[in-house]
């Protein structure tokens, strides 16, 4: 765990709700030897604030979130270093009996697969019951009857039956509501949605995400979106960071990093989704070959190997998150800026040898 | 996390639902309580639809219902002894004859099959109690708790069950208590190893993180979300087991550190009647009989509930198209 010696107490009402600072977390690599999967990953949320945090599989965007709720040891893994600071308390040095109160009632957890995070062979109702008395003085009626109007609230016909219904007599995206539902209960502050849409097919997937937009914007309750999907961060999400190979490669407003990516590898991400509109390309463009493996060199840049613009100084140097010129909370981890016609020049104050 | 090729049912229902502009609607439409059970009557009926299964259910239930009434359908007095009436055949008096003493012997099976229905079934629930309690705990708290638990299993393993058994039976001295004990800790083992294996399994599913993640506890992760989702194979080798420890009871008794006489045990009724077999066949065999029919019984029920239980099987359509 981590070593941080008694955060100073942030005061109350401060900027963000979650603040995540230079997160660590490794898996077992047999024996003693543990590899990173997160490197210094620094993430932060405001009240009523949607983050949408970007990345293909493996970037580290899960293990961040799952971290973040000391829901490590998740698959083997630790937390190595970091902070999390939520609502003034560091997440992270908390007790496991401090976290069980914190998590489902202050935070709530949306998670990829509606097939799988439910248990089968408990009842709706018996699953949304459990969370709602775990954190409210309900008897068990009240809890049945909020249970019930959160079922509603989720737009799930028929709720009264649906309520006693087993997950395998549900559809995949009626479950995903019922996630939600779950996610809702206690009054969160902050959801953690963590691929909410993955699972669902397209037309059940807007839906899904209108829903939760829907109701966490009503209630002023902040959003953390993990995807790899691209569409799905631009339709929800008002900040962005994009991951790559467990770092922050680029975090901004949703319309400084959609409309002027700074990374190489946001811009090859935007590059990739077709368009409906204009004219059909021959070949929709691809970043080429794979992220690079947890645990390889510590040096130079990570997306050296797949990036266009690559020059020998990403092989020995890498280069800081650090603010894009002109562009407040803006960053980007590259030694050069993106012009809007994608042509690339060196930052301002870093001499390139390109 | 599975692949959304593999979609189920009620999701491609959904699909086609959504494709015809219907608003969207599960194909399996949540039910209520009376169609679940509909549901269950149906399955029990189809469960003892095949002819095997039915005769060993029936066999079963003979058998219970003979433990119940025993001693109201009994001709005879089972301990009541008769030197007028010593080793008799069957005859219409005695339907299966009579022992040495005199003493009927159906009569002494009717009583025997309490006797063998009580030990069977309390070494079995020894054996669940606490096989399952160690294999919860060391699949789910792993470490060095499993480290440990899992070797004193280890220990016990190493010995064939009936060794065990006789070990434990000699040195607890006869008695009904002692067969239970000495049946269930040579069951202990195994009952540790299956749930511990599925205890593993279920704890990485994605719905025990999801609980985790509404703030349950340890203790209820394991009794409320783990629990109910490996009670499937614990079941089938329950019963598997019934009739292992029905035979080893048996055999206890057989070998004379079992039940104590004058009680119809029916392995120690096997034994009386060793001696005689020239002379009287009958009061060896029919008790021997109602062993193998017990035994024989419990296995095809067990066998058959594997076939519809097990998830690895794939029997089960709904968690067979998600895993």
């Amino acid at each position: 765990m981590t070593t941080t010696v008694s955060t100073p107490p942030v005061q109350e009402g401060s900027e963000f709700l979650l603040d995540v600072q230079d997160l660590r977390a490794e898996f077992r690599a047999g024996g003693n030897r543990w590899v990173p999967v997160t490197h210094d990953v620094s993430l932060s949320v405001r009240r009523g604030e949607v983050l949408g945090v970007v990345g293909e599989s493996g970037s580290g965007k899960s293990v961040s979130m799952a971290s973040v709720l000391g829901l490590m040891p998740y698959q083997g893994g630790r937390v190595a270093q970091g902070r999390a600071i939520f609502d003034g308390r560091d997440l992270l040095t908390l007790k496991e009996r401090e976290l069980r109160q914190i998590r489902g009632s202050k935070i709530g957890v949306i998670f990829q697969d509606p097939m799988t995070s439910l248990n089968p062979v408990r009842s709706i109702q018996r699953q949304m019951v459990e969370t709602l008395r775990a954190h409210t003085s309900l008897t068990s009626a009240e809890a049945k009857e909020r249970a019930l109007e959160l079922l509603r609230l989720v737009r799930i016909p028929d709720a009264a039956r649906r309520l006693r219904a087993y997950p395998h007599e549900l559809s995949g995206g009626m479950r995903q509501r019922v996630m939600i539902a779950i996610a809702l209960s206690c009054e969160p502050e902050l959801i953690i949605a963590d691929e909410p849409t993955t699972a669902l097919d397209v037309t059940v997937q807007a839906d899904v995400l209108a829903l939760l937009r829907q109701r966490t914007r009503e209630r002023g309750v902040s959003v953390v979106i993990i995807s790899h999907d691209v569409g799905v961060i631009a339709s929800l999400a008002d900040r962005i960071a994009v991951m790559y190979a467990g770092r922050v490669v680029e975090s901004g407003s949703a319309r400084q990093v959609l409309g002027h990516p700074q990374h190489p590898y946001t811009l090859g991400l935007l590059e990739s989704i077709p368009g409906v509109k204009g004219p059909r390309t021959e070949r929709l463009p691809s970043i080429p070959g794979l992220p690079p493996r947890p645990g390889g060199d510590e040096m130079g840049c990570s997306f050296r190997d797949r990036c266009r613009f690559a020059v020998s100084r990403c092989a020995t140097e890498r280069p800081a998150l650090a603010e894009v010129g002109g562009e407040p909370q803006h960053r980007a981890a590259c030694h050069f800026a993106i012009s809007d016609d994608g042509r690339v020049v060196p930052r301002e104050g870093v001499v390139g040898d390109a | 996390m599975s692949a959304s090729g593999e979609r189920t049912l009620s999701e491609k229902s959904e699909i086609a639902a959504v494709a015809s502009g219907d608003a969207v609607e599960p194909a399996v439409v949540a039910r209520g309580a009376r169609d679940r059970c509909r549901d269950a009557w149906r399955q029990v009926k189809h469960f003892f639809a095949d002819p095997v299964a039915f005769i060993a259910g029936l066999v079963i239930l003979l058998l219970v219902i003979a433990a119940v009434l025993g001693p109201w359908i009994a001709p005879y007095d089972p301990a009541a002894t008769d030197a007028a009436a010593s080793l008799q055949g069957p005859s219409g008096a005695h339907w299966l004859g009579t022992d040495q003493l005199g003493r009927d012997i159906f009569s002494r099976i009717l009583s025997g099959a309490r006797l063998t229905l009580f030990v069977s079934v309390g070494a079995v629930s020894l054996a669940v109690l606490v096989g399952c309690t160690v294999g919860l705990v060391a699949g789910f708290v792993r470490g060095w708790s499993d480290a440990v638990l899992m070797r004193l299993m280890d220990i016990l393993l190493a010995f064939p069950g009936l060794i065990l058994a006789i070990v434990m039976a000699a040195l607890l001295g006869p008695g009904i208590a002692t067969v239970i004990i000495a049946v269930g800790v040579s069951g202990t083992p195994t009952f540790a190893r299956v749930t511990r294996a599925a205890t593993m399994r279920a704890a990485v599913e994605e719905y025990v993180l999801a609980a985790r993640a509404v703030g349950c506890s340890r203790a209820r992760l394991l009794l409320r979300h783990i629990t109910p989702n490996i009670l499937g194979p614990v079941v089938v080798l329950a019963t598997l087991y019934l009739a292992y420890a029905v035979l080893t009871a048996a055999a206890l008794s057989f070998l004379g550190v079992g039940v104590k006489p004058p009680a119809a045990e029916w392995g120690a009724m096997v034994n009386e009647g060793r001696d005689l077999l020239a002379v009287g066949w009958w009061v060896s065999l029919f008790p021997g009989v109602a062993i193998v029919l017990f035994v024989l019984a419990v296995n095809i029920l067990g066998d058959r509930l594997r076939d519809v239980l097990d998830v690895a099987s794939g029997a089960d359509e709904v968690q067979g198209a998600e895993k």
